[in-house]
This record gives C-alpha cells, sequence and structure tokens, in this order.
C-alpha cells in the first residue's frame, strides 16, 4: 500500500501488482475509499498479474512477463511494478523480469507486502525507485520542488496550500509535487528547481537519495509549530539565497494574530492525549500553548493528539480551533 | 492459468471463508496471516475477527508461535477456534493443529489466490461440515454472507415469508449460532443461490416471484402442515402492485437501457424483473462472481470489463457498486453490492423476497427522478 500509496498519483503511469488479484483488490478498494472520504473520485489504473494456485506451485514469472507484455502494449509513460508477500515467498526474480527491455520505462520498487516492511518502507522505496525517471536539468532558485506528500492524508491540499504560501513570501514558485497527481514528464523536470521539500523524511532516509541523485539541496520535513515555521522560512531563504527578513517579520505577526483570534482560551487548562501511539511532539503542543495563555495540566480538558501534526501557522490556527472545539464541548 | 486484470475489484477467497465463520455466533475467526488481509477483512466483514499479524521473521522461523499466542487468548471468549489461512501460511504449509491451545480447531485453507469470495465461503462450509439432524423442525435458510449489503435484510425477509406459511426456522448459514449451525434440518431455502451451501435438501430460492411461488409449492408438497397459500396471496399483491407502477412509469418514460454490476444471482433476478415489468433493455450484465450456467451474467470481476460494458453499452441506468457510479457519474445509479461510499445503508434492505422485488422496482423507478 505504501508503494501505491505514491505511484498511484503519477497520472499517466500504470502500477502492476504481481500476486493475486485479491490483494490488488484490496489496495483498489482502500483507495477507492480513501480518495472518496477526500471528494476524489477517481479509480487509479493498478492491474494485478492474477496468480493462482497453478502459479503458486510452478512460478509467477511467466505470469509477469505476461502482464507486463500485456500493459505495455497498451504505451503507458510508464510501468510502475509492486510485488506481494506470496510472490516473494515463492521468490519469483521480480527484479529480473523488469530489468529485462520493455517498449516502456518499468521500474520495480521493492515491496513484497509485509515481507518487505512497513507502509513508509514501501512509500520511501517507491519515492526512490522513481527517481530513475529524472533527466537532467538547470538549477533555478526560483523554484521548489515538493517531495513525499501523504496522499493519503486528509489535509494533504490544505497542506500544501500552506508551504506554497510560505515559499510565495519568498518569492518562490512550487516546480513539481512529486509525486502527486503528475506526470511522468513532470518528474524529468525534477531538477530545473534549487531546492527540495521533503513533507517529513526527520531520519535522512530520502533526503540523502535524492541528494545524491540530484545535487538539491534541501529540507527535510513542513514546518510544525510556531518557532519552527519562522526556523522554517529562514533556512528556505538562506538556501535559495534570498533575504527573508521581511517574510519572517510577516509570519511573526500573523502568529502574535493566533493570540487574539484565541484569547478566549486563555486561562484554560489542557491535557494531550497520544492514545499510546501518536507521535505526540510535546513540545511543540506546549509552545503554542503558552502563546495562547493555556495552561497544561493533567486535570485539563483533555486533547487528542492529531494522526498528523499541523502544518505551518495555518495549521495551527485549525488545530486551535479543534481545542475550541472540545473546551466548548 | 493467470490472467492479468485492471483493478480487480471482488474479495478474495480468505475474505469469504472469515465472512461465513464470523457469521456463527461462538467461532473465534482468526485471520492467520498479514495486517493489511486483516484490515480489509475487518472493513467489509460487520463480525468480530481476530488476525495473527504475521511479519517477515514468523515466516522466516514458523508462524506456529504467534498462532498460539492468539489462539489462548481467545480460547476463553470461544466455542471453537477457527484458523482462516492466507496466502503466504497456506504456501509455506506448516502443520499448525498442534498450535491453537491445545483446543480442537477448525483449519478452513483459503488463501487468496485459491478463488474468489464465493469459493471461500463455500469452502469454509464445507469444512464445517455439518449434519442434518432429522428430528429437527423446519427448514435452514442458506445463502446469508455477511460481506453482501442485503445479508441481514434477506434473512428477514426469509424468517417473515416463512413465518406466514406457519413453517419454523431451523439453522440460518452464515447468521447463526455454531451450535445451530451444526445441526441442520433436513431442507433448505435459498436467499442467495450463489453462496448455496448445499446442506439439507434444497426446495429453491426466494429470489424474484417466480423463485418463491416455486419454493413454496416445494415447501407445501414437503410439509404438509404448512400453509403456504398467504405467501402466495402475498405474491400476487406484489405483482399487482409491481405492474401498475411500472405502467405508470412506462406511460411518461421510454423503457430503460440498464447496464447490471453485482452478484450473479441478484443480475439474473433484476433483469427478469426489469425486462418482464419496464421493457428493459439489458445492455450488460457484469457478475463479480463466476455466474452459474443459465445465467445471463457475463463475468467481469474488474474494472476493466466494467469500463468496456459501460461504454459500449451507453446505458441511461446502471445497477452497481459506487465504482459504477465514480465511472459514470451523470448516469442514474441504483446501489446493489459493494462498495458502498459516501452513502450509508442503515435499514436491513433485502432483495430476496416480495419485499426484495418492491424495494427493486421502487429504486429503479425513482433513480431518475429529480425533485420532489
Amino acid at each position: 500500500m505504501g508503494v501505491l500509496s505514491v505511484s498511484a498519483f503519477l497520472t499517466d503511469a500504470v502500477t502492476l501488482v504481481h500476486g493475486p488479484d485479491g490483494c490488488t483488490h484490496i489496495n483498489t478498494s482502500l483507495l477507492h475509499t480513501t480518495l472518496s472520504e477526500h471528494d476524489i473520485f477517481r479509480i487509479p489504473d493498478i492491474v494485478s498479474s492474477g496468480l493462482g494456485e497453478n502459479e503458486i506451485i510452478f512460478g509467477g514469472e511467466d505470469a509477469l512477463h505476461d502482464a507486463l507484455t500485456a500493459v505495455c502494449s497498451d504505451d503507458p509513460s510508464a510501468v510502475i511494478v509492486a510485488s506481494t508477500c506470496v510472490a516473494e515467498t515463492i521468490g519469483d526474480d521480480v527484479a529480473g523480469i523488469c530489468s529485462q527491455p520493455w517498449d516502456c520505462p518499468v521500474i520495480h520498487v521493492p515491496s513484497s507486502g509485509f515481507l518487505g516492511g512497513t507502509f513508509t518502507d514501501g512509500y520511501n522505496s517507491a519515492l526512490s525507485c522513481l527517481t530513475s525517471l529524472i533527466t537532467p536539468g538547470k538549477q533555478d532558485l526560483n523554484k521548489v520542488n515538493i517531495v513525499g506528500e501523504k496522499n493519503l492524508e486528509f489535509e494533504v491540499e490544505d497542506n500544501f496550500q500552506e508551504v506554497s504560501r510560505i515559499l510565495e513570501m519568498l518569492g518562490l514558485e512550487v516546480n513539481i509535487r512529486y509525486v502527486r497527481d503528475i506526470t511522468v514528464s513532470d518528474i524529468k523536470r525534477f531538477k530545473d528547481a534549487g531546492l527540495t521539500l521533503f513533507r517529513e523524511d526527520t531520519e535522512g532516509v530520502l533526503g540523502r537519495h535524492f541528494h545524491a541523485c540530484t545535487g538539491i539541496p534541501s529540507l527535510p520535513e513542513f514546518p510544525v509549530g510556531l518557532a519552527a515555521t519562522l526556523a522554517f522560512i529562514k533556512d528556505v531563504g538562506r538556501l535559495t539565497g534570498r533575504d527573508s527578513t521581511d517574510a519572517v517579520c510577516a509570519e511573526e505577526e500573523r502568529q502574535a494574530s493566533l493570540a487574539d483570534e484565541f484569547s478566549d482560551l486563555a486561562g484554560e487548562y489542557m491535557t494531550f492525549d497520544s492514545f499510546g501511539f501518536q507521535s505526540a511532539e510535546m513540545e511543540m503542543f506546549v509552545e503554542v500553548a503558552e502563546a495562547v495563555g493555556i495552561r497544561v495540566s493533567e486535570e485539563g480538558t483533555v486533547i487528542p493528539v492529531p494522526f498528523c501534526m499541523p502544518v505551518g501557522t495555518l495549521g495551527l490556527q485549525r488545530m486551535l480551533r479543534q481545542w475550541r472545539r472540545f473546551v466548548d464541548g | 492459468m493467470a490472467r492479468p486484470s485492471h483493478n480487480p475489484i471482488w474479495p478474495c477467497a480468505m475474505i469469504g471463508a472469515a465472512a461465513a465463520m464470523a457469521g456463527l455466533e461462538g467461532t473465534g475467526v482468526i485471520i492467520h496471516g498479514a495486517s493489511a488481509c486483516y484490515l480489509y477483512a475487518d472493513s467489509v466483514i460487520p463480525n468480530p475477527l481476530n488476525c495473527t499479524y504475521l511479519i517477515e521473521d514468523e515466516v522466516i522461523f514458523g508462524t506456529g508461535d504467534r498462532l498460539l499466542e492468539v489462539s489462548e487468548a481467545l480460547l476463553p471468549f470461544s466455542e471453537r477456534i477457527v484458523v482462516i489461512n492466507s496466502c503466504v501460511p497456506a504456501t509455506i504449509g506448516e502443520d499448525l493443529r498442534a498450535y491453537c491451545a491445545g483446543c480442537e480447531s477448525l483449519f478452513v485453507d483459503a488463501p487468496g489466490y485459491c478463488g474468489d469470495m464465493m469459493d471461500g465461503y463455500r469452502v469454509a462450509l464445507a469444512a464445517l461440515s455439518p449434519e442434518v439432524d432429522s428430528t429437527r423442525d423446519g427448514v435452514n435458510i442458506d445463502g446469508l454472507i455477511s460481506t453482501d449489503p442485503f445479508a441481514v435484510g434477506n434473512r428477514m425477509e426469509a424468517e417473515r415469508l416463512l413465518a406466514r406459511a406457519g413453517i419454523p426456522v431451523a439453522a440460518r448459514y452464515c447468521n447463526d449460532t455454531l451450535a445451530s449451525a451444526l445441526r441442520p434440518s433436513a431442507m433448505t431455502v435459498t436467499a442467495l443461490p450463489d453462496v448455496a451451501s448445499g446442506i439439507g435438501q434444497s426446495a429453491g430460492s426466494l429470489l424474484g416471484l417466480d423463485a418463491i411461488e416455486k419454493t413454496f409449492s416445494v415447501l407445501q408438497d414437503a410439509m404438509p402442515d404448512a400453509d403456504c397459500a398467504p405467501v402466495m396471496d402475498i405474491c400476487e399483491e406484489t405483482e399487482e402492485l409491481v405492474v401498475k407502477v411500472c405502467d405508470r412509469y412506462l406511460r411518461v418514460n421510454d423503457p430503460p437501457r440498464v447496464t447490471l454490476f453485482g452478484i450473479a444471482g441478484y443480475l439474473d433476478m433484476a433483469t427478469d424483473l426489469l425486462t418482464t415489468y419496464l421493457d428493459a433493455e439489458i445492455c450488460g450484465a457484469g457478475a463479480r462472481n463466476q455466474p452459474q450456467e443459465g445465467s445471463v451474467c457475463t463475468w467481469g470481476p474488474d474494472l476493466g470489463t466494467v469500463k468496456r460494458m459501460i461504454s459500449s453499452g451507453k446505458p441511461d441506468l446502471i445497477i452497481g457498486s459506487r465504482y459504477e457510479a465514480t465511472l459514470a457519474p451523470g448516469v442514474p445509479f441504483v446501489q446493489m453490492t459493494i462498495p458502498i461510499r459516501k452513502h450509508s445503508m442503515l435499514c436491513h434492505r433485502p432483495l430476496i423476497g416480495t419485499e426484495g422485488v418492491l424495494w427493486l422496482i421502487e429504486s429503479v423507478v425513482n433513480a431518475g427522478i429529480k425533485g420532489c
């Protein structure tokens, strides 16, 4: 699913899942459900190699070869091949089949269902493998790539708008959204940018790979928190060779206005609950609480930690509105 | 032979097997497989499910200990542990009988690569292998698969019609207690023939008016104490209502051009109703499952086929799932199979029995109406 959360958003490519039909159905269904929840009524083009019992016993490489032949005959811009648990268990040489000469780019993304790691591993793997489509370009310091947006995140467009707003304050424009509703030819323009922004790559897995492939400097994550948003603006300015002083001042004013907008929350008591599994960056919550005059105490209103952290100042504004609903509710 | 398919849209055998067994109260169903298999199953099966959440280590070093752990946790709440084997454990082929917390468990080998949801459902019932109890009164109801959004409504409708005939209900497959399911009576009526259990002597199905009348005639002959006349009266009244509303529709509308998608049994029933009472032109009937002999359907378990059928048929009414609604957003639409997205279906509608006939006709004639 991690692979498909990337490849399904490469609009002129086809994803081929090497496994039984049921596995592809599960992923098609989950993608359709999630996109419907986002009011996106589109069904990504995903093909199954249709492994049956015969292939499980005698090997599925011929089935993969046949499926690739059929898919390539429709002349897609690229085919992304992901394998499943059972294909990995029987030991099909998926990489070998994909590396044969085909009429269009065929990119094998190591995945292998639960034998290939977690959702994040598949997602990182897909983003990394698709860099093979990048062609030489001329770096333009006015352009920025956005890499690894969480396509299944409900706030994905909101977060993009917030980062775009910050970039516009610095006179920057987005080059490509890698990979969010783009084409294979869009990926070829990757090196036209002077900076790469990762949605969330705090461990640097993607950063190291992309730097080696493109040489473009990068920042590891979208900004989360008040100070982090200001630091983000400064870092973007520094890496693109421009003065960020005015942009930082404007953002500080915007952040200061949050305290006015949410002055009714000043003096309220709150506590944050991660439900034992959310990645709770408590420092950020305390920072925002203090900025608005909220007191953090175990006896306070329980605020659930959001599954995805709020991006930029706009994200904090939406988060504070939610806190208000909890207090009022 | 494997064949590539574009966006397969019908669940695999593992889902059918899990749906069958989880529908029997008293079972502790364990999906022996990965989290993704479980999460999907959990999204389409309304009954409780459990999972071993296999990871790579267990595939290399053996899955038994993990199964034992889950079985022990589940045993206090279960009359019988049921293990549904998914693709990878079925492929590596361990003997897992020693890992079920010392109880007599039921193993259902239903890897996804062995067939679709209907196949898995039948495999599970075959593994359960209930024996007919000739001393038990009543008639069994089968063909109730919980992934079908009409299953509960179908059960209630079958019970209603049997009650009108004074016939008690015996076992219900698969919406019953485990104890009841293990001792069926000798005769069975079928809600959905695509998942008929084969348990007991079949009296027929309840899909469509003709089938209902035939089935209750068989029941009347087999059960002298029953009084099936009230059911025949209901069928007659239903047909009168259908004729009246369809005639009214056809006085101001052309007969609809309909393309249908869903479970083959339902499509056959709908096709018969729509052609008989609405003079409908059937542009295509794409069955998610393999149609039985004599069906009007073609097998279309993937979106590639669905797209072609909609494109070539140019229907002015589509009966199907949200997939079809997504592909043809401007065409009037009736929801008759999963997935159901953006809409909620809370009441227990039947597609069988006389109420099923009425609901389908009502939905079709109302589908194109805009405004009050």
